[in-house]
């Protein structure tokens, strides 16, 4: 009878500790060794899927791709992920077609649904409180003066959307500073500025380009990126420097060709000392005037640009390890093959190169 | 339906379609043969070594309320990648869509921006013939002709009377079809009108497995397709007028209104809300004389197109071209066994894309330049050298000569083999869109070129009113500066790889008649390894055959009939398929319909019922990665054929 209750004893011992262990996975919130990493975001191709997570564990020096499905019983990603990042102890992940904010824990489980309802192709997030705020491009987006795209806000307590601000212009990066939600507008030569107290309190400030994403300095400033465009005439391209105490637009740093792709195409340093941009320039190659990729680095003390990585094709963001500063390039030559994480030095130098999922185009960190 | 019953099924259709498909029935045969001598100019008569196929009449038939992509996926060898209705395009050969030029009168109704055509937007109703060539054929064809070339013909037949023809159809889940034909003539003068209208909800269900509830439950959900209505109708006008025997003056006229919604995929079908739609407009003519009376014969063409295309009603997204096209061509038979054809042809292009800038393109000019010589040294010992200089305005297009070759012996009475073979350089010129589409065009693009190489023998065996024909062709093909669109910092269209292509094709044809009974089948089998063996970034050649190109495929065909009742079969394989360079695979899978049909004759008059039963064995497949497909659907039609012609 003892040993049978001894038996009993350490079956029920196993069993919760095998339960609080899923427990404990479901709702992992605390970052460890087991998320530490670097994660790549790969997009995929539009309307046929493909789109991955690829973890890089940079200290132990392993990559695992396909890490989505190895972390949910093989079960892939059903949306082409735009952006992802982490807020609040879960990661947040922009799917289109179809359309939904993924939300998982900082293990990449994925227990619930995906926010859809109020979501029409999110482009990114920023979070602030118990809140994200997501950039959507609406169902039906005419691709000229995008009237229909608005910004969701989702309570990140209950998933749901709790509140539209139409936002006309086609909305893309985000940042927060001051009490204000900047938004990039990528078919208008504006940022929009909406008060987080008022959301239709909706100011813009005027760009010489369209805008596709912000960086944030330790002042609360915001560097934005200008682009050329098809549907505007843009009279100048390259990097505006907002003020947010003013919402002014200050400064404007020229740079010719860069990139309109939908990434991370601007990254700083940890020290803030350099900000990478993506931009192509046209080279010649055999008699024939080329374009060609490369990231350019911009010395914020001198404002001044200098190239960084030349003659690279397939650029789809650059990204700077806040451990070793280490810069990353996620490249990819087409949509239907895997890309590349490429490592270079800070002086430029090529570390080595590392295989990732389809059209990765943005990365995150867990330290 | 079970495994079991599923495997006796594929029994029985192997069994009953054993000698199968895609030839033409012997008296199609024996047409073609007429055709030969009444159509001095025909693609076919200075092409003696390639190979070309008819659709049968029969085939023709049954998918009469259908378009280009039923019939090519059910009765030949070539796979379509597509989805449920909306968008689907051809791949010969293992080559890419715009490699397969599409021939309608004197025009090729290939876009000049996208470079190829959407399938299900070409009705068979339309179209009395459909040819197909396999293989490059530039030096004819012109830009395009890399991988193969589709014929769509009108048969002439200089109406004296009027006659009728009107067919309604219905299938499952919304699909409607009506077209009427109707002739007029005197003998001399002749107006055909073709009309139809095709209209399908394409509400079809389908298994999902990428439900809401995966997480908890695995297993795939029964889901209806939402957001995959087509409508498509057009009318095609002809006017004919017999100037004298061997002098003609013929027109078309066709417009065409197509629109779809862009089908979602699976997953997104789930959470569906609204999704966006495409609006084709396109109208083609062609009107061209032609004097066969003597040794000296000549005719000359002019035609005029219009296409567009709205997204999503977005008046501001308007992609549209403007063509006029013009050729002229003199054939002179200066010995029995010799003709010598040559001729020229030129077009004005004028686009209106939202995506160019007038600075770069406002119009474009090309002329071509050709001469054909047929020799037959020997009796039965047909060649031929066709050779084609095109000229673009400030872009240098390619030379295309091509040498072909057939030679034919009567081994016993009812025994013929023929020998074919051929070289041919083919090419492609980049699309308006590859040059010049906003900032990311590319006008440095170079013309695609190919070499096309094949040779294949043909046994027909007939015995009496039977016939039984083997074919076995083997080809090599290369495609060099291959144009793809990659990121370069920006995407753009460059000149990338360099593709081979190589297999081997055998057809089975057969045809037996006993008194009232006839049976006709046929089977197709192609093996297509086709690589990228060079590319601008070395890393991207492998070992791996190129997405979307099944290297083995085939089907089969069968018709019965007793005096007026009809049954038919089909049977079609596609092998495993590459949806990504990344080593991922669709499955195989088998598609199998039947039908049966009955003509109930009154004095010229007929009357003919027909249901089918198409994807009979409810296969689950995709023709595409995550786009469902309709299983098992039931059609039914009803046409008649009202004649009052003189004979």
């Amino acid at each position: 009878m003892k040993r049978i209750a001894n038996i009993f004893t350490v079956l029920l011992a196993a069993g919760l500790f095998f339960s609080a262990c899923t427990s404990d996975d479901d709702n992992k919130f605390e970052r460890d060794e087991t998320t530490f990493g670097c994660y790549i975001v790969n997009y995929g191709s539009f309307g046929n899927l493909g789109a991955s997570i690829t973890r890089y564990d940079y200290k132990a020096d392993t990559v695992t791709n396909g890490y989505f499905e190895r972390q949910n019983n093989g079960f892939e990603l059903l949306s082409n992920i735009q952006y992802a990042n982490v807020y609040n102890g879960s990661i947040y992940m922009m799917g289109n077609e179809r359309d939904e904010v993924i939300t998982t824990n900082l293990l990449f489980q994925q227990t619930e649904n995906g926010i859809s309802e109020g979501i029409a192709k999110p482009r990114f997030f920023v979070g602030n409180g118990d809140y994200i705020y997501v950039s959507c491009w609406g169902s039906n987006p005419d691709w000229g003066d995008m009237v229909d795209t608005y910004i969701a806000k989702i309570d990140t307590r209950t998933n749901e959307v709790v509140e539209k601000i139409d936002l006309p212009g086609g909305p893309e990066g985000l940042a927060i500073a001051n009490g204000h939600l900047y938004a990039a507008l990528n078919f208008r030569k504006q940022v929009a500025v909406i008060d987080l107290n008022d959301y239709e309190s909706i100011t813009y400030i005027e760009t010489p380009g369209v805008t596709s994403y912000f960086i944030k300095d330790a002042s609360n400033n915001l560097y934005v990126t200008l682009l050329s465009s098809f549907t505007q005439d843009v009279e100048d391209t390259g990097m505006g420097y907002i003020n947010t105490a003013t919402k002014t637009l200050e400064e404007v740093y020229s740079l010719d060709g860069i990139s309109s792709s939908y990434g991370s195409v601007i990254s700083p340093n940890n020290d803030f000392s350099t900000i990478y941009v993506i931009a192509a320039s046209w080279v010649e190659v055999e008699g024939k005037w080329e374009q060609q990729g490369g990231v350019f680095s911009f010395d914020v003390a001198s404002k001044s640009y200098s190239p960084f990585i030349s003659n690279l094709s397939g650029m789809g963001g650059v990204m700077v390890n806040p451990d070793t500063d280490e810069i990353y390039l996620l490249t990819s030559s087409s949509t239907s093959e895997s890309g590349k994480l490429n490592v270079y030095n800070e002086d430029g130098t090529f570390i080595k190169d590392i295989q990732v999922g389809r059209s990765p185009a943005w990365a995150f960190f867990m330290k | 339906m079970s495994l079991s019953m599923r495997h006796l099924y594929y029994l029985f259709c192997l069994f009953i379609t054993f000698p199968l498909i895609a030839g033409e029935s012997d008296f199609v045969i024996d047409s073609v043969f007429l055709e030969e001598v009444t159509t001095y100019s025909s693609y076919r008569r200075f092409q003696p070594g390639a190979k070309i196929d008819r659709i049968p009449a029969a085939q023709m038939q049954i998918a009469q309320s259908g378009n280009l992509e039923e019939v090519f996926s059910r009765f030949t060898p070539v796979y379509i990648k597509g989805n449920a209705g909306g968008l689907s395009t051809i791949r010969f050969r293992g080559t890419a869509p715009d490699h397969t030029a599409i021939n309608f009168g004197g025009i090729n109704i290939n876009s000049h921006t996208l470079g190829h055509s959407n399938m299900t937007k070409i009705p068979v109703f339309l179209f009395d013939r459909i040819d197909v060539q396999y293989g490059s054929s530039s030096a004819i064809n012109g830009s395009g002709a890399i991988g193969g070339a589709i014929y769509l013909e009108q048969n002439h037949t200089w109406t004296k009377g009027v006659r009728n023809y009107r067919i309604y159809s219905n299938g499952s889940y919304g699909e409607h079809f009506y077209g009427e034909k109707l002739y007029l003539g005197n003998g001399v003068w002749e107006s055909v009108t073709k009309f139809y209208n095709y209209e399908n909800r394409n509400r079809f269900s389908f298994k999902n497995p990428y439900h809401n509830n995966r997480f908890t439950d695995p297993t795939p959900i029964k889901d209806r397709q939402n957001g995959a209505e087509v409508h498509n109708r057009g009318v095609l006008q002809q006017f004919n007028y017999l100037l004298a025997p061997g002098e003609t003056l013929k027109s078309s006229f066709w417009y065409e209104e197509s629109w779809h919604q862009v089908q979602p995929n699976m997953p997104s079908n789930i959470t569906y809300e609204s999704t966006a739609e495409l609006d084709n407009k396109n109208f083609r003519s062609w009107v061209e004389y032609e004097n066969n009376s003597s040794e000296i014969q000549y005719k000359a063409g002019a035609g005029y197109v219009r296409d567009r295309q709205i997204y999503n009603n977005i008046n501001d997204q308007l992609v549209a071209t403007e063509r006029l096209v013009t050729d002229a061509l003199v054939s002179y038979s200066y010995a029995p066994n010799q003709e010598l054809r040559f001729g020229g042809r030129y077009k004005y292009i004028v686009p209106d894309v939202h995506a160019y800038s007038r600075d770069n393109i406002r119009y474009e000019q090309r002329a071509h330049l050709f001469l054909s010589w047929f020799y037959e040294p020997i009796k039965n010992l047909k060649t031929t050298i066709n050779l084609r200089q095109p000229y673009v305005t400030g872009f240098n297009a390619p030379f295309a000569p091509s040498f072909m070759a057939e030679y034919a012996m009567n081994t016993s009475e009812a025994l013929r083999t023929t020998f074919n073979s051929g070289v041919s350089r083919s090419y492609r010129i980049p699309t308006l869109n590859d040059r010049f589409w906003g900032t990311q065009g590319n006008p440095n693009l170079k013309s695609e070129v190919g070499i096309n190489i094949e040779g294949g023998v043909t046994m027909l065996y007939q015995p009496g009113a039977d016939y039984y024909r083997l074919r076995v062709n083997a080809f090599y093909m290369d495609v060099d500066n291959w144009i793809e669109w990659r990121n370069f910092g920006q995407w753009e269209a460059r000149n990338i790889q360099k593709v081979q292509s190589k297999g081997m094709e055998i057809q089975l044809h057969a045809g037996i008649e006993m008194q009232s009974f006839s049976l006709e089948g046929g089977l197709n089998y192609t093996y297509n390894p086709v690589k990228r063996i060079k590319d601008i970034t070395a890393s991207h050649v492998n070992d791996q055959q190129l997405m979307y190109s099944p290297l083995h495929m085939g089907n089969s065909f069968l018709q019965m009939k007793w005096r007026e009742f009809s049954c038919f079969a089909d049977l079609g394989y596609t092998g495993e398929r590459y949806y990504d360079n990344d080593g991922n695979t669709l499955p195989s899978h088998v598609m199998a319909n039947s039908g049966l049909s009955y003509r109930l004759p009154f004095n010229q008059h007929s009357l003919i019922l027909m249901a089918q039963v198409k994807n009979l064995l409810n296969e689950d497949y995709q023709n595409e990665r995550y786009y469902a497909m309709p299983g098992r659907t039931y059609h039914i039609s009803i046409s008649f054929d009202l004649n009052f012609t003189q004979l």
